[in-house]
């Protein structure tokens, strides 16, 4: 990519700064649940890098993957992958040694094929970033931290549950941020019901559940998969009543966030059918 | 003279934002593989929602 070279190492400059602007109000959005408006900005903020800076450019990569990331929570699984793919390509055309950028993208594909259900995909991509970000140059051990992390999601559907566990306790442990302990307890909790603790599970969600509203607030459509495994806990306690509160609350705050499809949408709609 | 406290505010979060952005650059210079890790300095640290990698996988039961 011989034309795009010149574009590829920018000095810091006003284009960059406005596209990483962008990049933190498309953030804002996603905090506030707006998936729709987080993505248009990502999709402007990508269509201008690519003009400015060439379809190359790192900021490319990454703005790419913030889309990937924003199309993976609103369910649409399609353009996540486009725009993962997309980026690993850059990352290809550029020849560099896979880095840290190729590291998180393998981690982010990894979790798009967990979100669509295909487990097998999910580990082998998921160990994948991990072996590329154990062998960089500099350690980052809390990427690796966040990776092992993700892992122990996949580790749960795959019935794996003493090793996700252990995964887990270590990233509770590990003093990580709120959201990121939050995701951490609902796995836990998940994993816990799975294995037919539905009591031990409840507490862990409903801290997982406090931790989001903190974070996030109440109506962040990213509390709903909670909610769900919550309610799914309750109806095995025999709390029928409050098991479908939590599946209505969840589809009060995915209905219009997310794809029609979402997995979690489609699930909480299909709970209430049953009646 | 009384500062307008929306005004103020507003003037946080600006600044707040541009902070951020300015420490993406390094993050974007650290995955270009120019620089160290994104976790090497405190102003990156401020900025690790940022950083690439931020997806979080979460089961469904």
């Amino acid at each position: 990519m011989g034309a795009s070279t010149q574009h590829t190492a920018p000095g810091p400059g006003p284009v960059r700064v406005g596209l990483l602007a962008q990049m933190t109000t498309a953030r804002e959005h996603w905090r506030a649940g707006d998936y729709p408006a987080a993505a248009r900005v990502l999709r402007d903020a990508v269509a201008a890098a690519e003009a400015t800076l060439g379809p190359d450019a790192v900021e490319c990569g990454v703005l790419l993957n913030e889309l990937g990331i924003v199309g993976k929570y609103a369910g649409d699984f399609a353009a996540a992958e486009a725009a993962y793919r997309r980026a690993l390509a850059i990352e290809e055309r550029r020849g560099l040694p896979a880095g840290a950028n190729a590291a998180g993208l393998l981690h982010n594909l990894a979790g798009l094929a967990h979100a669509r259900g295909d487990t097998e995909t999910a580990l082998r991509l998921a160990r994948r970033g991990i072996e590329v970000r154990a062998a960089l140059p500099f350690p980052d051990p809390a990427g690796l931290a966040a990776d092992r992390a993700a892992l122990a999601a996949i580790l749960v559907d795959l019935r794996r549950y003493g090793e996700a566990r252990i995964v887990l306790d270590e990233t509770l442990r590990g003093g990580v941020p709120r959201y990121d302990t939050a995701v951490a307890l609902h796995n836990l909790g998940s994993s816990r019901y799975r294995e037919g603790h539905p009591g031990r599970a409840a507490v862990l969600l409903r801290r997982a559940l406090a931790l989001k509203r903190a974070e996030l607030g109440a109506d962040h459509p990213d509390l709903a998969v909670t909610l769900h495994n919550l309610g799914r806990c309750l109806e095995k306690l025999g709390c029928r009543r409050l098991a479908r509160r939590q599946w209505r609350r969840a589809v009060a705050v995915l209905d219009g966030a997310v794809a029609a499809d979402h997995p979690t949408l489609i699930a909480c709609r299909q709970r209430l059918a049953a009646g | 003279m009384k500062q307008n406290p929306k005004a103020l505010g507003a003037r946080r979060r600006l600044t707040r934002g541009l902070a951020a952005a300015l420490a993406a650059l390094g993050l974007a210079a650290a995955v270009a593989g120019t620089a160290a890790s994104a976790h090497a300095t405190p102003a990156a640290d401020t900025a690790s929602e940022l950083r690439i990698g931020a997806n979080h996988n979460q089961v469904l039961v």
